[in-house]
């Protein structure tokens, strides 16, 4: 495959995400039943992909690929929340909404193996979860 | 030769028309393609379904309707060159407006800075000075650059104390500011630039794109800086003998902090300031203290300095571990375990240009005036060049010419229409001089190779 078509099939996919995940975000209630946190685990990556991932998962990105360790660094996951939600998306800092940079947050940590894969990340649990490895 | 300009992604007005971004998806020589080498598999696609091929009216739709919400063209070609159209539809369908919950409600800034931004090339926490505002040695504080990894606290001066600790501290103390003022005050002036200063060059300059926030030149500025010396504070607590490591840490939100040696920490030259051009550090400078360290980088000279821990052990902290390192084949990371790479301490020798970039000039005479800086010492020559390298002249260096301060320095350019590069090169005391290639790595910090500047000239 050429360096164009998979430029223009990430776009294409990044687009079909975007148009479903407003939707889908706001259709997911605050009372999230497992099949609900699963889903949320879904949407949280594919919202990754598309607001993040060029720059922090592409090789010649302008963000660093972003490993445990450097998010460890952060301290916690509050800590991490207000750095991303200060800075990023790089392009357009501080234009998500909380839910979103939650999300965006969770799937980090969960992807980089710093919480468990069902882990609950959000304004309630932040501040208790510790980025030094001895994370819930 | 292509240069990035480096813009605040904020000024969604522009009336530029937006075609050209038509040639820009479908040239094969385009950065797009150029930069996208795919460093792990692009996410698999749902169901063949639901990818959308696109087709040039879908473009020129999306186009359209950035032009109707009022993003410009630049900021659509940067929005698509590092997020693909879907990062495109995600800018056109949000609003400018900031998160749902007010920053109180969240307990969390949502501005980085407490100065005007309005003077600066903006970056999502750094403020970047444009030099072309600048005509003296001195940099006024609200032109001063900015770069937070954290919001700028406040904080009251009153209740304010600097503890001094550590297994290699004799006795701990807590230090008011009446008891800092009232040590001998040092002053000294010089300039500060951030570890990543040119970072977003790499890509045009070299050919790799450096991962970290994409500074033009404006991530430097000069002030004279008015304060004790670190060793006299060090020496009211005591240091025992083995001391190795100070580690300088910030009351900013995660505390940055940046150990050095022993011996930079001792040194003269190095002072915590509470003042910046005779008034007290404003707020974004680090009120109401912080360290300077002329002639290391800007992460060293930690601001809202609240903490010192002198240790007889090699301190770590992120910013000698992950960040302000040199990570790349010229710096093998078992050579420097347990950080990624090779420290950053003192910067490079640097010259560039006070003008806008690209810059735009009326034919005929013009005075053309820079800065140029070196971490040993005043820049002994600046040569310029406008034929590419093939022939140098030499340039003035304006006085005054301080120890630890940058140098302006000025020429005549008979400049004839047309586009124009126009190149500078600084060559410090010890001999050092900018050169024409330069080691990648990978976060892009110390890039000083000779920059090429773009002018046109009508
Ligand atoms: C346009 C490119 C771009 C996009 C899109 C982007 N980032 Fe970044 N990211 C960067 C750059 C550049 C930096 C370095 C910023 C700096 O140091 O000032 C960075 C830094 C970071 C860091 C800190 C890394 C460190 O070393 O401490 C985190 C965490 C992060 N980004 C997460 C995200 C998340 C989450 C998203 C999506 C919501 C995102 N980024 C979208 C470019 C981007």
């Amino acid at each position: 495959m050429s360096r164009r078509t998979r430029v223009a099939l990430v776009s294409g996919v990044a687009l079909a995400i975007g148009l479903t995940l407003i939707t889908a975000i706001a259709v997911i209630g605050p009372d999230r039943g497992l099949e609900g946190r699963a889903r949320e685990r879904e949407l949280a990556a594919e919202f990754y992909q598309m607001r993040c991932a060029a720059c922090h998962e592409l090789e010649g990105g302008i963000g660093s690929p972003l490993p445990p360790r450097v998010l460890a660094s952060y301290g916690t996951a509050q800590l991490l929340f207000n750095y991303v939600r200060l800075a990023m998306p790089y392009e357009a800092p501080r234009t998500l909404s909380n839910e979103e940079y939650w999300l965006t947050v969770g799937h980090l940590l969960r992807s980089r193996g710093l919480v468990v894969e069902d882990a609950v990340v959000n304004q309630e649990t932040a501040e208790g979860i510790k980025l030094d490895g001895s994370a819930s | 030769m292509h240069t990035r300009e480096v813009q605040p992604p904020s000024h969604p007005c522009s009336t530029e028309p937006l075609l050209p971004i038509l040639s820009f998806m479908y040239d094969p020589a385009s950065r797009l393609d150029a930069e996208l080498e795919v460093r792990t598999p692009p996410p698999s696609p749902p169901a063949a379904s639901t990818v959308i091929p696109l087709t040039r009216s879908q473009v020129s739709a999306l186009i359209e309707r950035a032009r109707r919400e009022g993003i410009s063209r630049r900021d659509l070609m940067k929005i698509f060159a590092v997020g693909g159209l879907g990062a495109v539809f995600a800018a056109c369908e949000r609003p400018p407006a900031p998160s749902s919950s007010s920053p109180s409600e969240l307990g969390v800034a949502d501005v980085p800075w407490v100065k005007n931004p309005e003077p600066f090339i903006q970056h999502p926490t750094n403020l970047e000075t444009r030099l072309e505002l600048l005509d003296a040695v001195i940099t006024p504080n609200e032109l001063f650059f900015v770069r937070n990894h954290a919001p700028t606290p406040r904080i009251d001066a009153t209740d304010f104390r600097l503890r001094v600790e550590g297994d290699a501290i004799i006795e701990a103390i807590e230090l008011t500011m009446s008891d800092l003022r009232a040590l001998p005050s040092e002053s000294v002036v010089a300039y500060l630039e951030c570890g990543g200063n040119w970072r977003g060059f790499w890509g045009s300059v070299v050919g790799r794109t450096a991962a970290g926030g994409q500074w033009g030149t404006g991530g430097v500025s000069c002030a004279e800086w008015g304060g004790p010396t670190l060793a006299s504070v060090l020496d009211l607590a005591g240091i025992r003998s083995g001391a190795v490591d100070v580690d300088l840490i910030g009351l900013d939100e995660g505390g940055f902090s940046r150990p050095m040696p022993i011996e930079r920490a001792l040194d003269p030259t190095t002072v915590l300031a509470h003042t910046m051009n005779g008034v007290d550090l404003p707020p974004d400078h680090g009120f109401p203290l912080r360290g300077v360290v002329p002639g290391w980088v800007g992460s060293s000279c930690v601001k809202w300095l609240g903490r010192i821990v002198v240790s007889s052990e090699k301190i770590w902290s992120r910013n000698n571990l992950t960040s302000y390192v040199l990570i790349g084949d010229d710096w093998p990371a078992d050579q420097y375990a347990p950080a990624d790479g090779g420290p950053i301490n003192a910067g490079v020798v640097k010259s560039a240009l006070a003008l806008p970039r690209p810059a735009e000039l009326s034919a005929g005479s013009n005075s053309i005036s820079g800065f140029a800086y070196s971490p040993s010492g005043p820049v002994q020559r600046v040569e310029w060049s406008a034929d590419g390298g093939s022939s140098w002249q030499a340039a003035r260096i304006l006085d005054p010419v301080l120890p630890h301060a940058w140098q302006r320095f000025q020429f005549e350019w008979d400049a004839p229409a047309g586009s124009h590069t126009l190149l500078t090169r600084a060559t410090d005391a010890a001999g050092q001089t900018q050169p024409d290639q330069i080691a990648f790595n990978s976060k892009g910090y110390l890039l000083n190779i000779v920059l090429p500047h773009p002018v046109t000239v009508s």
